[in-house]
């Protein structure tokens, strides 16, 4: 990671990487976590009140069923917990109703973090890396309220993050970091009580 | 593969199409009126002769589509089958030229064959493509003319009399759709950019030149309206850029719009929020092909034998997204239409790698049988929600109920009769005159809305329109209940409560799949 022994690089990482966790200090809430397979009654009724235009029961249980509430939970946990527009636009433009939608890193961040992917797989530990990164994903999108738990992901973020920082000359963050630094600001204005 | 592919896209596009989804939006049936105005007159709806862009509506409608429906009416009538029909065959016609762009562009012929099949079979099944392939969405037709145009470039590049019909083809999509007015100049550009130096020498400069020439000519009619308001307004009422504050905050949100469409929560689990632009339970691709989405990405950028479809998969994928972005709607899957093509192509890109990559003939056995299951399991939920759901739960949204309205006025109704059909929530006079074939003549006659001068420039509407004994605007009640006349409303226009205390006829009453009321048509008895 020779780029970030420059101070300019460094101020950046910091900047970008500090977004979360004081992002996380504010919203931050206890709440026990919630299995996916944990049914309400109200996920129940939708799939009673879908049955009724299918032709025969038979199909109408087919395509309508008590599982396919999990599974329908765990597709929006996972592609939520995919969703670029989750870590740099607080899922903007298409928020989470009643969610926190919080910024967890200013977009300017995003190609430093698509480089890092990039040369993820070239690093020593990248398969192992990105094994544990799937299965950490995979582990909470089984769990309902996966927001309040998604901080776990911060750290191997951050890594790819400072991965994608390397060998960048300082003119790039030159322009990055008034922007970071803005937006970073920005944020924390936003969370702030009024 | 590409028979198969071929065959569900017929199965899955043709199967009922005018009849699901029920109803026609009021868009389909203005563009099906058009087109049968310009049959019988030479004009459109307001008078004009053979307009560059359709004014209806004042949203200016592209018109490639509607002058592709004027030849099928005297075939097929003027049915909602006939205005669906050119989507549909784009969409089937769609499958070879993809077929055959892919195999162009792939020198690896151990690569080449098996990506351009099984691509076209992932498109003969995607929801986002099947969706517009159905329905009356001029997208469709843009998309087959830009990928036709792209084909017979790249043909061009060997056979240099290509390159002429690929400069008239994209000029034919550039008006096609909005999309295609910012795409077709990118792809020019691009083209210009990476084969430029071939271009502009022999022999390809002759038909390089004569292409360039074409193309304007083709063009013009489009370049001359280029500054009206009319041309502009699907800008101006859809841009976010034009109308917010900050210069930060519309970058910010330019980029995460642009993002939004790489977005695996809307690819795979959200789809198009529009009721019109999705189908029930279904995004725009299946949640199974998540994975090799973002497989096949990484993919593009390590594998190499890709050849020259690298990097017109790239170009895509970076440009399609950027009309759609710069609107003000979050994941506008007919504006972002084109992208379908390189997501399918990484999609299947990820599948050959990993069914290559498997070593015994078991695990390929194997392999098979789950993508076998996979696209059995994908018909299955195109099924469920194509044909059940959406039928049953999102009839409202495509403004079903006027052709029963238009019988119930034909069959049912003293001709002497005035006719008062509500506006108040839906703009139906284009689903009436399209089931009424009602004359377009008399209907220009009657129905002023600004002078053909002005037709580009001016965007003032006149609501209130006037079909002979029937016309639609608001009910009066005060003055329309001492005359002797039949309302036409939804059931907050004309409620249970209103037929009782005004002691209407009921003379039908049209409901929805769900059996709520859709309209109801009394007769007032002074």
């Amino acid at each position: 990671m020779s780029s970030l022994n420059k101070p300019l690089s460094r101020l950046f990482a910091f900047v970008c990487l500090s977004l979360w966790p004081v992002v996380f200090l504010i919203t931050a809430r206890w709440e026990p976590p919630v299995s996916i397979f944990h049914l309400e009654s109200e996920n129940i009724q939708s799939i009673i009140r879908k049955t009724s235009p299918y032709p025969t029961a038979f199909l109408a249980r087919v395509f309508q069923n008590k599982a396919s509430i999990p599974i329908t939970k765990f597709e929006h946990n996972l592609t939520a917990l995919l969703d670029p527009n989750n870590y740099f636009f607080g899922y903007h433009p298409r928020e989470i109703f009643g969610g926190a939608n919080a910024v967890k890193f200013p977009f300017i961040a995003l190609p430093f973090f698509l480089s890092g992917l990039f040369y993820l797989p070239r690093t020593k530990t990248g398969k192992l890396f990105i094994l544990s990164l799937i299965g950490l994903v995979l582990l909470l999108s089984l769990v309902n309220n996966f927001a309040v738990y998604d901080f776990v992901l911060y750290f191997p973020l951050a890594y790819v993050f400072l991965l994608g920082l390397r060998n960048k000359p300082s003119a790039y963050f030159l322009v990055c970091l008034p922007l970071a630094a803005f937006e970073f600001g920005r944020q924390i204005i936003m969370l702030l009580p009024k | 593969m590409l028979l198969l592919a071929v065959f569900l896209t017929f199965a899955t596009r043709f199967y009922n199409l005018g009849i699901v989804p029920a109803g026609l939006y009021l868009d389909e049936a203005a563009q099906g009126y058009n087109a049968y105005s310009i049959l019988l007159t030479g004009k459109d709806e307001f008078g004009k002769i053979f307009p560059a862009a359709f004014r209806s509506f004042a949203d200016f409608k592209t018109p490639v589509y509607i002058y592709l429906i004027v030849p099928l009416i005297p075939l097929f009538g003027l049915t909602a089958f006939t205005v669906r029909f050119p989507s549909f065959l784009a969409s089937v016609l769609t499958i070879p030229v993809l077929f055959l762009l892919i195999r162009k562009l792939i020198p690896n012929q151990k690569l080449g064959l098996p990506l351009s099949s099984l691509t076209v079979l992932l498109l003969a099944i995607s929801p986002w493509h099947i969706l517009f392939g159905r329905t009356n969405f001029e997208t469709n037709v843009a998309l087959l003319f830009f990928l036709t145009g792209i084909y017979l470039f790249c043909l061009g590049l060997v056979k240099p009399l290509y390159l002429i019909l690929s400069g008239i083809v994209l000029a034919i999509a550039l008006p096609a759709y909005h999309s295609e007015r910012l795409l077709v100049p990118l792809t020019i550009l691009y083209f210009g950019f990476r084969f430029g130096r071939k271009l502009f020498k022999k022999p390809l400069l002759t038909p390089t030149l004569i292409a360039i020439f074409f193309g304007v000519l083709i063009s013009l009619p489009t370049l001359l309206i280029i500054n009206t308001p009319g041309f502009l307004s699907r800008v101006n009422t859809l841009s976010s850029w034009l109308v917010d504050n900050a210069f930060y905050l519309r970058v910010r949100d330019f980029f995460s719009l642009y993002l939004s469409y790489f977005s695996p929560r809307n690819l795979f689990f959200l789809g198009d929020a529009g009721p019109r632009s999705s189908f029930p339970e279904l995004s725009t691709f299946y949640f199974w092909q998540l994975p090799f989405y973002l497989h096949g990405l990484y993919l593009l950028f390590k594998r190499k034998p890709l050849g020259e479809l690298k990097n017109l998969t790239v170009f895509l994928l970076v440009v399609s997204p950027i009309p759609a972005a710069l609107t003000r709607d979050p994941f506008s899957t007919i504006r972002a239409l084109p992208l379908v093509i390189p997501f399918t192509i990484l999609i299947s890109l990820s599948l050959i790698q990993i069914y290559q990559s498997l070593k015994t003939k078991l695990k390929k056995v194997a392999a098979l049988t789950v993508f076998i299951l996979l696209l059995f399991y994908s018909l299955a939920k195109l099924y469920s929600s194509v044909f059940i759901l959406n039928e049953y739960f999102r009839a409202p949204y495509w403004d079903y109920g006027w052709q029963q309205i238009s019988e119930v006025i034909k069959n049912k109704t003293d001709p002497d009769l005035p006719i008062i059909i509500d506006n108040a929530r839906a703009e139906p006079y284009s689903q009436i005159l399209f089931y009424t074939k009602y004359d377009p003549a008399p209907y220009q006659r009657e129905n002023f809305e600004v002078p053909l001068s002005e037709y580009y420039t001016n965007l003032t509407r006149v609501k209130e329109k006037s079909l002979g004994r029937i016309k639609t605007r608001g009910i009066n009640w005060e003055q329309d209940l001492p005359i002797e006349q039949y309302f036409v409303g939804d059931y907050l226009a004309i409620s249970e409560e209103q037929i009782a205390r005004h002691h209407l006829e009921l003379i039908a009453e049209i409901k929805y799949p769900d059996g709520s009321v859709a309209y109801r048509f009394v007769k007032t008895r002074p």
